[in-house]
């Protein structure tokens, strides 16, 4: 590794380490393996850095990575598909919706919901409200077409919001007996 | 009774406000660096490399300038110089610790 390298993956560890950590997230739904999965992809970016070519743009070459990393940590830690209480936003979730289930107005919990979602729609519903709601950027890092994309969150929102009506009127129907 | 548009819009809601901001923990970048052995080589050579050359400056323009001009200008002008390289340098270090 020369200077030159060590300072290119330096910015490039500034510029993408939120986001490929956002993609891990996605990807694995566990903070804690995230964190793991993608330290992991830096270090393998920065041992491929001498012979990437520039064929893909660079942000192409990172979320492949990234995905490639995060793929073989599902394959060796396949037996749960549970969004873990560690990664960002389930656990505020889960309190809000036990603080909430007192009340006779209580609010869901959204998180269980996505957490029943098929793996593919999963991974695009988190990133794409993670990444400001942006089809491309949700594309480009899970290296899907864009139709593609917005068809899984199509049906990913259909899918929830079902589930969210069905428990509301098995909710009405349980206060009404 | 809730209708889709309002069950989306709830969910939608709920996800922007437990998904927003989601950001690589503090410590991430430096366990990397850890990782790799990436160190922050660059940035020091940088620093003193500047600071070299602007003292190279200052001492040739003591030994060759005009003898008119006090040489007692010099040694604040190459002390300032300095500092002002040593203070880009750490600005480039704190930068890169964030």
């Amino acid at each position: 590794m020369t200077v030159s390298d060590d300072r290119q993956f330096e910015e490039l560890l500034r510029t993408y380490q939120d986001k490929v950590f956002r993609l891990c997230c996605a990807m694995l739904g566990d903070r804690g393996l995230a964190q793991e999965a993608a330290q992991e992809s830096f270090v393998r970016i920065w041992k491929g850095l001498g012979k990437f070519r520039g064929e893909s743009s660079v942000s192409t070459w990172i979320y492949a990575i990234a995905r490639n990393t995060c793929l073989t940590a599902l394959k060796s830690r396949p037996e749960s598909r549970n969004l873990s209480m560690e990664l960002p936003g389930v656990r505020a979730s889960a309190e809000r919706a036990a603080a909430g289930s007192q009340g006779p107005d209580r609010r869901p919990d959204v998180m269980q919901l996505v957490a029943e979602l098929p793996e593919n729609y999963r991974q695009v519903v988190l990133l794409y409200h993670m990444e400001e709601k942006s089809y491309d950027e949700v594309a480009l890092m899970l290296g899907m077409p864009l139709g593609t994309v917005k068809t899984y969150l199509h049906r990913a929102r259909k899918q929830m919001a079902e589930s969210l009506m069905a428990a509301e009127a098995v909710k009405m129907a349980e206060r009404g007996s | 009774m809730m209708d889709e548009q309002e069950a989306l819009a709830i969910i939608s809601g709920e996800l922007d406000q437990a998904l927003d901001g989601v950001r690589a923990p503090a410590r991430f970048a430096a366990e990397v660096r850890m990782r790799t052995g990436v160190s922050k080589r660059p940035e020091f050579l940088d620093m003193v490399g500047w600071t070299g050359v602007l003292a190279m400056a200052c001492a040739l323009q003591l030994y060759f300038g005009p003898r008119e001009i006090g040489v007692d200008w010099f040694v604040p002008a190459g002390v300032a110089l300095m500092a002002v390289a040593l203070c880009v340098g750490v600005y480039s270090l704190r930068e890169l610790a964030d």
